[in-house]
């Protein structure tokens, strides 16, 4: 174990030494975040690409019509979000986890006669786990909606048998009257509050969305998988610089070697991070609950380091890493979400993000970031191992010891 | 008694044959000299000994231990001074050292001590905490050096340590071999300098073509030769039709062309033949610039075995 941390220290104490390296892996994530989040300050704010939802009434009453029309307007709802109305319930929540949709609204049988009644209505949410931010701003919306509509007709069933025992409300249908112009005050003033919500910047951190903090976490996790092709080429020059085959000739064996690399890679990525997080803290970005940064963290510097061993596996020499590498961390920073948010690409490409480092280490970057716990990002931690391990396999087993 | 033994060693990287059947034996506390021009296998021959390359046939037992049963302890056994700078050029010297040290378990007040020796024989203790990046070609071959015997071994083995660098410092390479020597470590040493086989070798083995051509001391080896003077020729065209009209001359056992521009003659008695060789040469057109006689020398040896020369 002496001799696996001796050579990780080395390797760290190589890259420290290293100033264009450095600058590589610290100055340049550290510029683009800064010029990312000043010159691209609306990503998410957008008025392109509207995210699509669903609208099934399956009440029927003149109470649910009110509120699925209101919820299809799109005067209402503002650019972000295009409702359309189906009957076939089924099929939209299949499209919603298929991420076809970003969410469903039901309004369930006798949610108008709940209200007539004066009992609380709950209207349904089904959403897109794959677009955590947008869909978690959606459903409180529309549970908002949902509360206010229900104590609107609440408060308006009390007045009217107030009214009723006072002989100003004759009928029941007088009544009903009262709760649905409620509900029409309510629909109409909550949607215009939803449009703004939409189109601006709530202030409840939970809904929080911000460049900085995207670039943050975008930049960090793509220069991670740029300190992992540096442990590539360090790897491999170990090889052609006859380190390598000078270390194979002393009382160590291959795994050891091997292991001395790997911790190498990983403790330069896990100073990478730390510098980088502790950088956009202090120029105010917010990461969310810091267990679960770093555990996405650890599991993403570990999924780099597989990255690392595959490109020394199949670059073979430093000029062959050198060119496969940058095209890799790349494609994978583009598909994977670095560069604009996945629910703002086109939705045949989106699924994509979940081939590459970067989308399920960003998918539950995000998640943290709009206030989810260690939990929900527990899944995207395991993904990124399972890469690191497969990666990783695969690196050894084509790698090249021999000069 | 034998403390390096290889028995028919064999490497083979798909259809060709680097080392083809070689049988080495190093006695302990001698300095043994693995002769021969570049490709000839002595690089390949010795990765296998130290367990960088599994042999394709053959074992090396190296202090009792079989490299294929017990590389560790051969590893042990073994300090390695590669061709190339195997050392990290970022790092101090100092730095360097102790990570090598550790490689081979040292640490504490042990690692200090021998890093502050082995310093002071490679004559760099007041350059140890530059980095190896700012030293010259001569100073890291010191250090590279210096990295192979950190744990004392038992035998060490050095791969072309002189390989381009300037004679000063070569010089300080071969008085540091000869004083490990003298204290008891045994050597075995590479190039495709002769004279520097010749100098500091006991016993010499001559590699050609992957294989072990001839073994033995110096003097076993000139007898392979004969009683034949070598004579060196510097002429303005060194060629086959010169060989031919030297090989012509009465006396004369071989005629070859050793570099560009000069005749090695093999011949009975110089002392007879130099003048009708150069009278043959003349009458063919050819002047001749310079002539060297001398006994036969390893670079003979090598001649008269392969017909080629080291240099080749």
């Amino acid at each position: 174990m002496r001799k696996i941390l001796t050579i990780g220290r080395k390797d760290l104490q190589l890259v420290v030494r290293d100033r264009p390296a450095l600058m590589t892996l610290l100055g340049m994530p550290v510029v683009l975040i800064l010029i990312l989040s000043m010159a691209l300050g609306n990503v998410g704010k957008g008025e392109s690409n509207p995210l699509p939802v669903a609208v099934v009434d399956h009440d029927g009453t003149d109470i649910s019509r009110q509120i699925a029309d209101a919820l299809v307007d799109r005067d209402k709802l503002g650019s972000l979000l295009k409702a359309e109305r189906t009957s076939n319930a089924e099929a939209a929540r299949r499209k919603v986890r298929m991420g076809d949709l970003m969410a469903m609204v039901e309004v369930p049988k006798g949610f108008g006669a709940k209200l007539d009644s004066g009992k609380q209505g709950v209207l349904r949410v089904e959403t897109d786990p794959g677009q955590p931010l947008a869909a978690g701003i959606f459903r409180s919306v529309v549970e908002a909606l949902s509360q206010r509509v229900s104590a609107a007709a609440v408060a308006a069933q009390t007045t009217s048998r107030v009214m009723a025992e006072s002989r100003f409300v004759t009928s029941e249908a007088e009544a009903h009257r009262y709760v649905l112009a409620a509900v029409d005050d309510v629909v109409a003033d909550k949607l215009d509050t939803v449009a703004i919500t939409q189109q601006g910047r709530p202030t409840g951190r939970g809904m929080d969305f911000n460049a900085l903090d995207y670039y943050g976490a975008g930049m960090a996790v793509m220069f991670l998988n740029f300190g992992a092709m540096f442990g590539a080429f360090a790897l491999l020059r170990e090889r052609t610089e006859e380190t390598l085959g000078r270390l194979l000739s002393a009382p160590i064996s291959r795994v050891q070697v091997l292991a001395g690399k790997a911790l190498g890679i990983f403790a330069v990525g896990t100073m990478q991070f730390l510098v980088l997080f502790a950088f956009t803290r202090l120029v105010g970005a917010h990461w969310g609950e810091s267990a679960g940064v770093m555990l996405v963290a650890g599991a993403q510097v570990a999924a780099a380091t597989g990255l690392a061993l595959a490109l020394a596996g199949f670059g073979k020499t430093q000029r062959a890493a050198g060119a496969i590498g940058p095209i890799v961390i790349l494609l994978m920073a583009a598909a994977g979400g670095s560069w604009m948010p996945v629910s703002q690409m086109p939705e045949a490409v989106r699924p994509i993000h979940l081939l590459s480092i970067n989308g399920w280490s960003l998918d539950a970057m995000l998640r943290l970031q709009s206030g989810a716990g260690v939990a929900s990002v527990l899944p995207n931690a395991a993904a990124l191992l399972g890469i690191g391990v497969a990666l990783s396999a695969l690196g050894v087993w084509r790698l090249k010891w021999e000069r | 008694m034998a403390i390096v033994e290889a028995r028919g060693l064999v490497k083979r990287f798909g259809e060709a044959t680097a080392v083809d059947g070689v049988d080495l034996n190093i006695e302990a506390g001698e300095v043994f000299g693995l002769l021969g021009p570049n490709g000839a296998g002595k690089t390949t021959a010795i990765s296998m000994m130290c367990g960088l390359l599994e042999p394709t046939e053959g074992d090396v037992v190296v202090d009792g231990h079989s490299i294929r049963r017990e590389p560790t302890k051969v590893k042990e056994a073994l300090g390695i001074v590669p061709q190339d700078i195997a050392l990290y050029p970022t790092l101090t010297a100092l730095e360097n050292l102790k990570f090598w040290g550790r490689m081979y378990g040292l640490s504490g007040g042990a690692l200090d001590e021998r890093v502050a020796e082995v310093l002071a024989i490679a004559g760099l203790e007041d350059r140890a905490k530059e980095r190896i990046e700012t030293y010259s070609g001569g100073m890291k071959r010191r250090i590279n050096i210096a990295a192979g015997m950190l744990h004392r071994p038992k035998v060490l083995i050095m791969d072309e340590p002189t390989v381009g660098i300037d004679p000063q410092s070569r010089n300080h390479i071969l008085e540091t071999v000869r004083q490990l020597n003298e204290s008891g470590m045994t050597i075995l040493y590479t190039s495709h300098y002769m004279e520097e086989v010749e100098t500091l070798c006991d016993r010499i083995a001559i590699m050609d073509g992957g294989k072990v051509i001839a073994q033995g001391t110096k003097d076993e080896l000139r007898t392979l030769v004969g009683d034949e003077d070598v004579i060196t020729l510097k002429v303005d065209r060194a060629d086959e039709a010169a060989c031919e009209t030297a090989a012509a001359v009465g006396g004369v056992e071989r005629a070859s062309v050793v570099a560009e521009g000069e005749l090695e003659v093999l011949a009975t008695d110089a002392s007879e033949t130099l003048a009708p060789v150069i009278q043959a040469l003349t009458a063919a057109g050819i002047h001749v610039r310079s002539v060297d006689v001398r006994e036969p020398n390893l670079e003979s040896v090598f001649l008269h075995l392969t017909g080629k020369s080291l240099r080749d």
